[in-house]
């Protein structure tokens, strides 16, 4: 924050912490929010980059009279409404701990942005019923209505995105408060508002190319020659989108503010938060290159795995920088952020949760294991072999 | 008070929560009920290799994909960004007393949506006995989270133990006398009772927009499903359990104490009665239901879950935390009181009354800052509750003795809190509401009398 003057003028506003204090240690909610966050923009960036990329491949494919990927963008098309249906899932772990954390600054946001705020349920639904609808429509064959409904759901999508964008920026800008709420005006007016916005777009494109690229090495519903188009095309719209999504990178880097800089580039094992970030932006600049390699031997299961586990350490990454980048703009207020010592430790609901939580996933696991059984490990460890 | 008021014209926020929340609880009741129709139709089927069944419950699972998961989960979301718009300081602290239940909950919701999507698209995947089982995966994992969620809502009208405990500094028996408080156990019978009965009913609406089916083949199925409506008759002594359990005050609103609250809760009665003699009769006589019919039914158990969520609600007023927080989002605390008491509500609202404007903002100005800092959760100006034709005609001297004395002329409404003087200010705020009296001049007043503590 450029001033401390804006911080202590915006001290007076920003609520206090809740009375009860945190039911566990401020350390494992510090996990669990990041590690919710990446889950919750895996789905949510195939949803949202989905509904950008897979439309477009679908018109090229109807033009270029190439069955492949229109066969490609149809099947990818199919798994959007999973895909929404689970970014909503994890998002509630989010918005959860969130509260938990920074319940103070996140309930002023929401109220500031008032209406925007509720309305992106409204923009949600509408997407989710649309992409059904637009199914049905492709089906029936009647591409011209399908793709205005596409269009709209890409177009709600964006628009949830935009106003999370303004609330995340305003959670931690509690000096854009005052003259918000006496101004009327429904934007985060930050610098950082458009490469914020950008980032996650342009992440979620490349994010999506990978799900592609998962997609045709993974399905055994796709023919051949499908399946190749949609390991080579996710590859390269991967590719494209994460050299664009390095340089949105530097801008978003560039309009923070210099302390904000300076806590990202702080490299102390107390807080492993900036350390994550940087070998993740370092890591941005590796799956280029990877991916580059990938692109000339798309065949070889490698090609896709690599770059899959290189982009989700990359995630978390950068989750945890933005954790980062949130503490060092709040700890600049004076008690603004929860302490250790309110921690009033609830042991046995923490191990109800945690208990659940380990069976919750084995039984996760288990059915997608009943699912994909191409997915088990024996199998996949002897195909990648080069 | 610690947050800016939003502000919902008319229908005033608690409306909107009502709103979003009685949709959200007739689509998750269905979701729960559905889940185990399903599990128990399926196998049924199974064990009967009951074609006709089977076929039923594969048309109708897509349903249970389109309904619940999305519009459920968005109106399940809707419900936290609601009551965090209109009431975030009751929000943050049920958040910080029940994350664990809460993230709980959440892992059953996880396990029941990828249940319900591997159950959907594996009908020709999975082995018979697999799939029964996702079945039953989905069923059961819907139920716990009723089996959770159950314990936080009852934990607002109920809080047993809960204080004495938190005070005594023992926060993990706090966490389970909260959850497990004196109507959990009712109100989860309740709950899952209506929830099979609501997936009965929409099995029998269902029936009828599934192609091909002969008249007879729907007769077979409206007839299991009736079954899941016949537990309703466990309600009435369930519900005088319930009410056992309720403090006194309370309790008499809907018998009588409120006339609101009498009619919805009979309304709840009457049409859930209904239902039962219905189902009822359809089994004894082996009858077809029409399509009008069961989008009665089907209106019948929205009104009846709607009147009793309503009910429940209501009954809880003054306070969204019995016995702790008003809906006003001020603590019932000695220490909170006090100190709002002697220094003002005002001086400790700073979006609603910025520090820089206090001081020079006549009384008018000032009685309107203290009613939406204390009363807008429950009155709109002259829009649902409005307090213009609530108080029409009065004169300056009955204002005064109202809100002095609010919460003894009105149980549900909370005491007035804040100085004399904001007291003064707000019965000239209400006096000015009342048409003859709009262009009366704002009179000034010394601002030491608002602020007799100072700032802190
Ligand atoms: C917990 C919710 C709640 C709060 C908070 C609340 N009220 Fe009420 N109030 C009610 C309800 C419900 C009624 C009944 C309306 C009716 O009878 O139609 C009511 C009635 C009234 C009436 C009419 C009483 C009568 O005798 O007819 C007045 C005046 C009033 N409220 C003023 C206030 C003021 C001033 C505040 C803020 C200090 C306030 N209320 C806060 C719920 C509330």
């Amino acid at each position: 924050m450029t001033s401390a003057l804006f911080a202590q003028a915006a001290n007076a506003l920003i609520p206090p912490r809740d009375e009860f204090g945190l039911p566990g240690p401020l350390w494992l909610f510090h996990i669990l929010l990041p590690f919710t966050f990446v889950l919750h923009v895996i789905f949510m960036n195939f949803a949202l980059g989905g509904a950008l990329v897979l439309p477009s491949i679908w018109a090229v494919g109807r033009r270029r009279d190439r069955r492949d990927l229109v066969d490609v963008a149809m099947t990818g098309m199919g798994f959007l409404p999973i895909a929404v249906s689970f970014t909503i899932t994890t998002g509630v772990a989010v918005l959860l701990f969130v509260q938990v954390v920074y319940g103070h600054f996140f309930y002023t946001a929401n109220i500031l942005l008032g209406w925007q705020w509720l309305s992106l349920l409204a923009y949600l639904c509408v997407a989710f019923y649309l992409i059904y609808a637009s199914q049905k429509l492709m089906r029936a064959g009647r591409a011209a209505p399908a793709l205005v409904a596409l269009v709209v759901v890409a177009a709600s999508l964006l628009m949830v995105a935009h106003i999370f964008s303004n609330n995340a920026v305003l959670s931690i800008r509690p000096n854009l408060w005052r003259a918000m709420h006496d101004g009327g005006s429904k934007h985060a007016r930050d610098p950082m508002w458009t490469p914020r916005y950008l980032h996650s777009i342009v992440g979620s494109v490349s994010v999506t190319g990978l799900w592609l690229a998962v997609l045709g090495r993974c399905s055994h519903t796709l023919h051949e020659a499908a399946r190749r188009a949609a390991v080579v095309t996710g590859l390269w719209i991967a590719l494209i989108a994460t050299v664009f999504q390095v340089a949105v990178g530097l801008w978003f880097f560039v309009s923070l503010d210099s302390s904000l800089q300076r806590s990202l580039l702080t490299f102390s094992f107390s807080d492993p938060r900036s350390m994550l970030w940087a070998l993740a932006a370092v890591g941005g600049i590796v799956v280029i290159a990877v991916l580059w390699q990938s692109v000339q031997t798309p065949d070889r299961p490698r090609s896709v795995w690599l770059p899959v586990g290189l982009l989700g350490f990359v995630l978390v990454g950068m989750s945890a920088g933005r954790e980062a980048v949130r503490i060092h703009a709040l700890a600049q207020i004076p008690n603004a952020l929860y302490q250790p010592s309110d921690v009033r430790l609830q042991s046995t609901p923490l191990a109800m949760f945690l208990i659940a939580l380990v069976l919750g996933l084995g039984v996760v696991a288990m059915l997608l294991r009943w699912m994909f059984p191409r997915f088990e490990p024996s199998h996949a460890h002897s195909k990648t072999a080069p | 008070m610690h947050y800016p008021a939003l502000s919902v014209p008319q229908i005033g926020g608690g409306s909107l929560i009502a709103i979003v929340a009685i949709v959200h609880v007739f689509i998750a009741h269905f979701a729960v009920g559905a889940g185990i129709l399903n599990a128990v139709a399926e196998t049924l089927a199974r064990r009967r290799g009951d074609a006709l069944l089977l076929r039923f419950v594969r048309d109708s699972s897509k349903v249970l994909i389109l309904i619940p998961f999305v519009l459920g989960a968005v109106t399940g979301v809707g419900i936290w960004f609601t009551i965090a718009v209109v009431a975030p300081r009751a929000t943050s602290m049920l958040i910080h007393n029940f994350v664990w239940g809460w993230a709980t909950e959440w892992v059953f919701f996880f396990v029941e949506i990828a249940a319900g999507y591997v159950y959907y698209y594996s009908w020709d995947k999975l082995s018979p006995r697999r799939h029964l089982i996702v079945g039953w995966i989905y069923a059961g994992a819907a139920w716990m989270s009723l089996v959770v969620i159950n314990g936080i809502i009852t934990f607002m009208l109920t809080t047993g133990r809960w204080q004495s405990l938190r005070a005594e500094g023992r926060w993990d028996a706090a966490f389970w006398y909260a959850i497990l408080n004196p109507t959990y156990w009712p109100s989860l019978v309740l709950r899952t009772v209506s929830a099979l009965a609501i997936a009965g009913i929409a099995a029998c609406v269902l029936v009828h927009f599934l192609k091909s089916y002969t008249r007879d083949d729907r007769i077979g199925i409206i007839r299991l499903a009736s079954y899941f409506m016949l537990p309703l008759l466990l309600m009435p002594p369930v519900a005088v359990w319930y009410f056992f359990q309720v403090p006194r005050f309370p309790r008499d609103l809907p018998f009588g104490g409120s006339i609101a609250m009498t009619m919805f809760f009979l309304f709840g009665g009457v049409c859930s009665a209904l239902i039962f003699l219905y189902a009822l009769g359809v089994i004894r006589r082996h009858e077809h239901v029409s399509l009008g019919s069961a989008l009665m039914l089907l209106s019948m158990a929205f009104v009846a879950t709607g009147s009793m969520e309503y009910v429940r609600e209501g009954i809880r007023k003054p306070y969204v935390i019995r016995g702790y927080l008003w809906s006003s989002g001020i603590a019932d605390q000695p220490a909170e009181l006090a100190r709002l008491n002697g220094e003002g509500i005002l001086t400790h609202s700073p979006w609603i009354a910025p520090a820089d404007r206090l001081a020079r903002a006549d009384l008018r100005t000032r009685g309107e800052w203290v009613f939406k800092a204390e009363c807008i959760q429950c009155h709109t100006v002259d829009g649902v509750n409005g307090v213009t034709p609530l108080v029409y005609g009065w004169n300056r001297e009955m204002l005064d003795i109202n809100i002095r004395y609010l919460h003894r002329l009105k149980g549900f409404m909370p005491p007035f809190i804040g100085t004399d003087a904001e007291r003064d200010a707000l019965a000239e705020y209400l006096f000015s509401l009342s048409p003859t009296h709009h262009e009366d001049p704002p009179i000034a007043i010394p601002v030491a009398a608002v602020q007799p503590g100072g700032r802190p």
